[in-house]
């Protein structure tokens, strides 16, 4: 994810690429949505998970 | 019988009426019609109400019945759905103004098997946008807390809540992918149940994230929800023979830190007093950690972000300013997820699920919070279109630990707070997969032990 406007054009392309086209406007709106996520971000990121274990998308 | 003495009845009450004949189906859904007609308005639980068409019902329930086809505990019980479940023929709005007039031309599952066991639909129940919006917004304004209006009924299936706690139907249908059925229901007074996911088809549902949604029964009583679960599933268990009020020897996990860390003094209390009951009743309980309990939030908020921004892609590319700000904002910000980060938080769900297989090796049931009594509607107020900091506060998460994981959990009344306002506190119960039975074991034994479901506002 690309962080709380450090970057606004990199911000901008991720969001270009999926065609949704964000203005600098909605970008400065969506600044604190994005600078509340990095420290659960961070958490899951830091998670060592072993080389085992295959992602789940149900509860099997 | 009085239409005033059939509004707060649990639906097992009215159905023992309708088998035996000393209540016609018709007289008891034009109260509850009456009911909903009369206060609405102030609660605004419901979104469409179909009154003909449940009135038309009914006199076919009543002809059924007289005739000796009696269908079964839903037979001629007033039920309605969160306006997420496609209706055939009636408007399904989704809560949103993408799609205001919706009318779909199939039915969901889950209500196709509800009108086939003989329930009658009584309309459609507000909820949060999407399931993802503003408690304060919505297409015709928020729902209320029947306890105190100007309180929140929680969401996202807050009129399913509100609908059942304001003695409008005995009978909802919730979704729940970070607890949207537990949290109204904790905040009404009522009771709520998120099944094993996959457990209730989701066909027919508008989705908010694939891997986190299920589809749940509300009601005023736990053996209620048994029976609407008996009736949504396909070669379940019998549920009825898990209402025994019978617990001895039951082992109850109770977590000794996260789950409870934010928890009211007044809530606690309630928990406390609701441990000391069941320990009575022959619960035993079991310290358990759950150790990695933090990354629930962590892993399922990733995977709703990424999940729901991909499914209203095309919405947002389209037509981003028909979504409420804040259901457009949240959506938005799900499409920075990098793919990475989101198979990274299905590898931690797999994690997550074996911490709860190895918790569930030491305890048959696991009691959690459902959170603090419900907020005001005000509070929940969230400004959006501009740039804001600090930024609203995450959900709570004593619920998506069950969605991440997707272990069937309940929420049940477990006490009030001292006010004013008096309103409703909730007790959680979580159980192993497709152990729903234990979950109405336990529930329907604490109901029987107390009255905190026969209160009403």
């Amino acid at each position: 994810m690309v962080v709380e406007g450090q970057n606004v054009d990199a911000a901008r392309n991720v969001s270009a690429a999926h065609g949704v086209a964000l203005s600098d406007e909605r970008l400065r709106v969506l600044r604190a949505v994005l600078a509340r996520r990095p420290a659960q971000l961070q958490m899951l990121r830091s998670f060592v998970v072993d080389d085992s274990v295959e992602p789940t998308h149900g509860c099997r | 019988m009085a239409a005033a003495d059939l509004l707060f009845k649990p639906a097992s009450d009215l159905a023992g009426l309708l088998k035996a004949r000393k209540l016609s189906p018709v007289e008891l859904t034009r109260a509850l019609l009456d009911r909903i007609e009369s206060v609405n308005p102030a609660v605004n639980a419901f979104l469409t109400v179909t009154r003909e068409r449940a009135l038309a019902e009914a006199r076919v329930a009543e002809q059924e019945i007289v005739r000796g086809k009696y269908r079964g505990p839903l037979h001629g019980i007033p039920y309605a759905p969160k306006d997420l479940l496609a209706t055939r023929g009636v408007r399904t709005t989704n809560g949103s103004r993408l799609t205001a007039d919706w009318i779909p031309d199939y039915e969901s599952a889950v209500t196709a098997r509800l009108n086939q066991a003989g329930a009658i639909m009584a309309g459609k129940l507000n909820l949060l946008e999407f399931a993802i919006g503003s408690g304060q917004r919505g297409l015709q304004g928020p729902a209320r807390n029947p306890w105190d209006h100007s309180y929140s009924p929680s969401g996202s299936s807050s009129g399913s809540g509100a609908a059942i706690a304001a003695g409008m139907v005995p009978l909802t249908v919730g979704t729940d992918s970070g607890g949207s059925i537990r949290g109204p229901a904790k905040s009404c007074g009522v009771v709520g149940l998120k099944p094993t996911y996959e457990r209730v088809s989701r066909q027919g549902v508008t989705s908010l994230s694939w891997t986190l949604d299920h589809v749940g029964p509300m009601a005023r009583t736990v053996a209620d929800c048994a029976a609407m679960l008996q009736v949504m599933t396909v070669g379940g268990p019998d549920y009825s023979k898990a209402l025994t009020g019978k617990v001895k020897g039951l082992r109850m996990g109770v977590p000794a830190e996260y789950f409870f860390d934010k928890v009211h003094p007044e809530t606690e209390t309630a928990l406390r007093r609701a441990i000391e009951l069941l320990k009575g009743l022959g619960v035993v309980l079991v310290d358990v950690k759950f150790k990695n309990a933090a990354l629930c939030s962590a892993a399922s908020s990733v995977i709703l972000s990424a999940e729901s921004a991909t499914y209203h892609l095309e919405r947002l590319r389209k037509s981003p300013e028909l979504f409420d700000p804040l259901v457009r904002e949240r959506l938005e910000a799900g499409t920075f997820h990098s793919a990475i980060d989101y198979i990274k938080a299905l590898r931690v769900r797999t994690v997550l699920m074996e911490e709860a297989r190895r918790i569930f090796q030491t305890c048959d049931v696991l009691m959690l919070p459902a959170g603090n009594a419900a907020p005001k509607l005000e509070e929940e107020t969230v400004e959006t279109d501009v740039p804001r900091d600090p930024p609203a506060a995450p959900r709570p998460d004593v619920f998506n630990m069950a969605n991440v994981t997707g272990i069937p959990a309940i929420v049940l009344p477990c006490g009030f707070t001292a006010g004013p306002p008096v309103l409703p506190l909730g007790i959680q119960f979580c159980a192993r997969h497709f152990d729903e039975a234990t979950l109405f074991r336990i529930g329907h034994a604490y109901q029987m032990a107390t009255d905190w479901h026969r209160r009403t506002p």
